[in-house]
C-alpha cells in the first residue's frame, strides 16, 4: 500500500497529470469563494457595534493569517516525508510552499498593521501574537536563505527540512499567544471547539474568504510545483514527449 | 457612493488592506507564471541543443 503511494501517486510523473486535472476545479471553487466572501464582507456584511466599518479588514486578515499558518504546517509535515522517505514531490512540496507562505505571513503582517492604527493607535507593538507571527516570518526567510546558500541538492533539501521541523514549536505559541498571555490581540472569533463568536452575516463571507485563500495556496502551490516536477525530470523520456 | 468607499472613516485603512492583498495575489500568480515560461524555455534548450540519451522513467 505505501510502496503503490509513493511508486505510483506520489511519482513525479503521475502527480503532474493529476494535479493537471485538478487545477482548473480548484481555481473554478477558489474564484467562487473569494468572489462571494469579498462582497458579501464588503457590502453586506453588517457594521460591528464596537468597531464599526473597521472589521472588514477581518476578511483579508484573519484568512492571511490563518493561511500562513496551514502553509507552514504543511510545509513541516513535507519536511518530515522528505526527511523519512524521500519522496521527491515531498521536498518540491516543502519547498514551493515555503515560497508562498512567505507571502501570507507578510500580508497578515501587513493587514495587521493597517487593522492595529485605527482600533488601537498603533502600527505595531512588541506583544506576543505579532511577535510570534514575525518570528513566522524569519522562519520562512530563513528557510529559503538557508536553501539558497546550499548547492548539493540532497543536502539542501535535507537541511531545510530539519529547519521547517524545528519551527514547528512556534506554531501553538502563535495559536496560544492570545491566550497565554494578556495582549493587545483580540481574542479569537472562530474555533473549532466551540460557538463562533460573532454573527452568522459576519461569519459566513469569513469562512469563504478563508477557504478561498486555502484553495489559492492550492493553485499556486501545484502550479509551481508542476513547474518545478518538470525541471527536476528534464532528462526523463515523459518530460521529453510533453516538450515536443 | 462616497460613503460606501468612506466606510465611516475606516475607508483609509480598509482599502488599502484589501489592495496589498489583491497584489500579493497577482504577485503570485505572476511568479507561477513566469517560472512556468523559464522552465519551459530552459527544457526547450536542453532538447534542442544536444542529441541525447534520455533515462527511462
Amino acid at each position: 500500500m505505501f510502496n503503490w503511494l509513493t511508486q505510483y501517486w506520489l511519482s513525479p510523473k503521475s502527480f503532474y497529470h493529476a494535479s493537471g486535472r485538478l487545477l482548473p476545479w480548484l481555481a473554478f471553487v477558489c474564484l467562487l469563494a473569494l468572489g462571494y466572501g469579498s462582497i458579501a464582507g464588503l457590502f453586506f456584511a453588517p457594521a460591528d457595534y464596537q468597531q464599526g466599518d473597521g472589521f472588514r479588514i477581518m476578511y483579508v486578515h484573519v484568512p492571511s493569517a490563518f493561511a500562513a499558518m496551514a502553509v507552514y504546517f504543511l510545509m513541516a509535515v513535507s519536511a518530515l516525508i522528505t526527511l523519512v522517505w524521500r519522496v521527491k514531490v515531498a521536498a518540491i512540496c516543502m519547498s514551493v510552499s515555503a515560497r508562498i507562505g512567505v507571502w501570507f505571513t507578510l500580508l497578515a503582517l501587513i493587514t495587521g498593521s493597517l487593522w492595529g492604527k485605527p482600533m488601537w493607535g498603533t502600527y505595531w507593538v512588541w506583544d506576543a501574537r505579532l511577535t510570534s507571527v514575525l518570528i513566522l516570518l524569519f522562519l520562512y526567510l530563513g528557510f529559503i536563505a538557508l536553501q539558497s546558500v546550499i548547492t548539493d541538492i540532497q543536502a539542501r533539501e535535507r537541511a531545510s527540512a530539519i529547519l521547517a521541523l524545528i519551527g514547528v514549536i512556534n506554531l501553538p505559541i502563535i495559536h496560544y499567544s492570545v491566550i497565554w498571555w494578556n495582549t493587545l490581540h483580540q481574542g479569537p472569533s472562530l474555533s473549532a471547539f466551540a460557538q463562533p463568536t460573532i454573527a452568522a452575516a459576519m461569519l459566513w463571507p469569513l469562512l469563504a474568504m478563508i477557504t478561498g485563500f486555502l484553495l489559492f495556496f492550492a493553485v499556486i502551490l501545484l502550479w509551481r510545483m508542476r513547474n518545478h516536477i518538470l525541471l527536476r525530470e528534464m532528462r526523463t523520456q515523459w518530460v521529453e514527449a510533453l516538450i515536443k | 457612493m462616497t460613503a460606501f468607499f468612506n466606510m465611516g472613516g475606516y475607508g483609509i485603512w480598509i482599502w488599502p488592506a484589501w489592495g496589498v492583498t489583491l497584489a500579493v495575489f497577482l504577485i503570485n500568480m505572476h511568479f507561477a507564471a513566469r517560472e512556468k515560461k523559464a522552465i519551459l524555455q530552459r527544457i526547450r534548450r536542453f532538447y534542442n541543443r544536444s542529441p541525447h540519451e534520455s533515462i527511462t522513467s
